[in-house]
């Protein structure tokens, strides 16, 4: 076992935790029923790692196979990185036939005309989606193992979502994506989050999404030892009405847990009060940023509980409306007197 | 020559031809004996309105007392023994009347011999048979009419039921459209019961009046600017998920959001209607690749429930390619089975595909067979029809 195996090895070793390690190791089903006898789970990780690399020394295990054990931890655990949204345009005609075979020999093959030393492993999950472990390397240079770019696709939409791309490779990565989808175009759909489930979820609708309807499903009584059963009746009818109205604009039940929306502001500066600045001609440049755990209830919340008045603004409707937490807004019609700001794409 | 011919040619010229005639059924005739016996008084059941001539009267004369001896039939060749008289119970009624033996045969004609003694023993044959079938008909009939007269109540009361049901119906209609407050004339089971029938078949009525309008629930949003459709989906008689589309009307007619998924295309199917001109074309087109979306996965779904033994090896999101692995019980080999539903507004599959070791084996009649059951028949009942025949386990 080469010394960048060995490297690649203790660094996944170092990232996996305690108690994901020996499901982790039973899943990569590479170790003999002796040998896993022998790992002993209390431990320390310092000393797991070192019988761990023993272990596979005795086996001959080369860089592959400790890919394997990284991606299978990584599938399993998507959101320590950061993930990124891109959307395929153009589909051509065959789109739809697109099965996964013929997409891993295209992908490939692409890929490997475009660069030629890289490390390309295609795995399809239970989910039906397909996870991709690229290792880069150049001309001159092996793959690069310590820093693999995963991309994950799931065949006939036009979604994919990336992690860790440099500029440099990503140009090359697009044109294998397209090639191999059938597609003509890729863009970047303005989405990114830690959380892969989140931005997927967001991306391919899997939330509650409400609807206006004629029958509004009765809404869970609140409890009942509220103080004032009179205030209750006054405001029920008022509260039910904003909770129907916040959860058209955002969903119902369990939404994405987004964690942040970014608006770029390059409109500009308006305030009465405020003469100097708002005489300037260009325009005022300010990054907004919303945090929190999960963006998309604290937002609903704020409607349905009236701190803000509903409808709400669509610039915050539309972070699941259009799938995206990225906005750059500018002023679209020209002159101070317009009072419109619209999202721009 | 056959015995119609000779009933006909009996007798004299100038005597009254006796020819088959046509009898109607609603005799009571279970007394043989009462249709001859009267001769020339009809009896009181004989309601014929064409009584049979009695070919004995136009023969003999009158009736002989010795007449009763030979009205049972003793079931034997016409031999030695006197004519018999015997009734057949048919469309058309030969009476042969009580002849004797020579004139018949004399009339018969030159070869009287083998010839017309044995029509003599067919037609006999033939009237012996029909005798059990007479009582046995007439019990039937008797049985018939009881029937007759149970369905005839219960229709009556279903008529009278149904008109209740209207008259309820109407009123509720009325009371629906005035909005008035319900006021129970009896209070009686019987009355509340059809109350519910009457509230039933309205909303039979509604759903039905739904569907023919294309059974799109669609309700106005934002102040009549724009509607939202909802679309409903359903497989065998199960409903599955229901899609919808927030379509803004003004300024333009353009779809502002929806929760289907995005390898549906809906903006694709939009275009190709033409959705600005004819949003029903779009809806339909649109309904149509959502249940047969849904019709696949449920399928699929189904497939995997009940049998477990087959093997799904590929599958995607829009489940239109399956690709299952079977394994043939007698042979070792198994067998590689690829559906494509390349139509995405069907839920039977366009292409079916088998790849086995054994080339025979799917050549053979057998999974011809299976080819096309898979091509015609929802993959799971496909699956457990093979299971049937015991082609795969």
């Amino acid at each position: 076992m080469d010394d960048s195996a060995r490297r690649l090895l203790q660094r996944i070793m170092r990232r996996i935790p305690a108690q994901m390690l020996k499901p982790t190791l039973d899943k990569w089903g590479r170790l003999t029923a002796a040998q896993r006898q022998s790992m002993d789970f209390t431990e320390s990780k310092w000393a797991l790692t070192e019988k761990l690399l023993a272990i596979c020394e005795e086996n001959e295990m080369t860089v592959k196979h400790i890919t394997e054990l990284e991606m299978i931890h990584v599938i399993e655990n998507p959101d320590h990185c950061m993930w990124y949204a891109l959307q395929l345009m153009d589909p051509e005609e065959d789109v739809h036939s697109v099965e996964l075979t013929q997409f891993k020999e295209q992908f490939k093959s692409h890929l490997r005309e475009l660069i030629r030393h890289v490390s390309i492993k295609i795995k399809k999950h239970t989910d039906e989606a397909v996870w991709i472990r690229i290792a880069w390397g150049d001309s001159f240079s092996r793959p690069n193992h310590l820093k693999p770019t995963y991309v994950v696709h799931h065949l006939q939409t036009p979604y994919v979502f990336v992690t860790s791309l440099t500029s440099k490779l990503k140009p090359l990565l697009s044109q294998a994506l397209v090639l191999s989808t059938r597609y003509q175009a890729i863009k970047d759909a303005s989405l990114s989050g830690r959380k892969l489930t989140a931005i997927r979820d967001l991306l391919m609708r899997q939330y509650q999404q409400v609807f206006p309807t004629k029958y509004p499903s009765p809404l869970a009584e609140n409890d009942q030892n509220a103080s004032n059963i009179l205030i209750n009746k006054e405001q029920a009818e008022l509260a039910a009405s904003r909770h129907q109205k916040a959860c058209e604009a955002f969903g119902d039940g369990m939404l994405p847990q987004l964690q942040s929306a970014v608006y770029k502001l390059e409109t500009k500066f308006r305030d009465h009060t405020n003469k100097t600045m708002t005489e300037r001609e260009e325009a005022f440049r300010c990054v907004v940023k919303f945090a929190s755990t999960n963006l998309l209830e604290s937002l609903r919340h704020c409607a349905s509980s009236g701190i803000a008045s509903t409808p709400g603004t669509s610039l915050l409707s539309s972070i699941p409306l259009k799938g995206r937490n990225y906005f750059v807004i500018t002023d679209n019609s020209p002159g101070p007197s317009s009072q419109t700001r619209q999202p721009s794409n | 020559m056959s015995w119609n011919e000779e009933a006909q040619n009996v007798g004299a010229p100038d005597e009254p031809v006796l020819s088959t005639v046509s009898v109607d059924l609603r005799w009571d005739a279970d007394d043989r004996h009462g249709r001859l016996e009267g001769g020339d008084e009809r009896q009181g059941n004989w309601k014929a309105p064409h009584a049979p001539v009695c070919h004995q009267e136009l023969l003999c004369g009158s009736l002989t007392p010795s007449r009763q001896s030979v009205v049972e039939s003793d079931g034997h060749g016409g031999g030695q023994q006197d004519g018999k008289y015997h009734i057949v119970y048919n469309r058309e009624v030969l009476l042969v009347g009580r002849v004797h033996r020579d004139r018949l045969l004399a009339a018969a004609g030159e070869d009287s011999g083998v010839l017309s003694l044995l029509s003599l023993l067919e037609v006999q044959a033939r009237s012996r048979r029909t005798q059990p079938q007479q009582q046995s008909r007439v019990k039937e009939l008797k049985a018939k009419i009881e029937a007759l007269k149970v369905q005839k109540q219960q229709l009556e009361a279903e008529i009278e039921t149904h008109q209740n049901l209207q008259k309820l119906r109407s009123s509720l209609d009325k009371q629906c459209a005035d909005e008035e407050d319900v006021e129970m004339e009896e209070v009686s089971e019987n009355s509340q019961l059809l109350r519910l029938m009457a509230r039933h078949t309205q909303l039979k009525d509604l759903l039905h009046a739904h569907h023919l309008i294309g059974g799109y629930d669609v309700i106005k949003t934002r102040q009549g600017k724009g509607v939202c459709v909802s679309l409903a989906t359903a497989y065998e008689g199960v409903y599955l998920d229901t899609y919808n589309l927030e379509i803004d009307l003004k300024p333009t007619v353009k779809i502002s959001r929806h929760n289907i998924p995005p390898f549906i295309p809906v903006n694709g199917l939009a275009e190709e209607n033409d959705m600005q001109v004819n949003m029903r074309a779009f809806l339909d087109a649109l309904s149509q690749h959502l249940n047969a979306f849904a019709g696949r996965k449920q399928q699929l779904k189904l497939l995997k429930e009940q049998h477990k033994s087959v093997e799904v090896m590929e599958s995607n999101v829009l489940c239109s390619i399956l690709v299952l692995m079977f394994k043939v019980p007698r042979a070792k080999t198994a067998v590689l089975c690829t559906l494509d539903y390349t139509d995405h507004s069907r839920c039977l599959p366009t292409r079916v595909h088998f790849e086995c070791e054994d080339k025979q084996l799917s050549d053979s009649d057998q999974w011809k067979k299976n080819h096309s059951l898979l091509m015609e028949t929802p993959v799971h009942k496909a699956l457990t029809a093979m299971k049937n025949m015991g082609d795969i386990v």
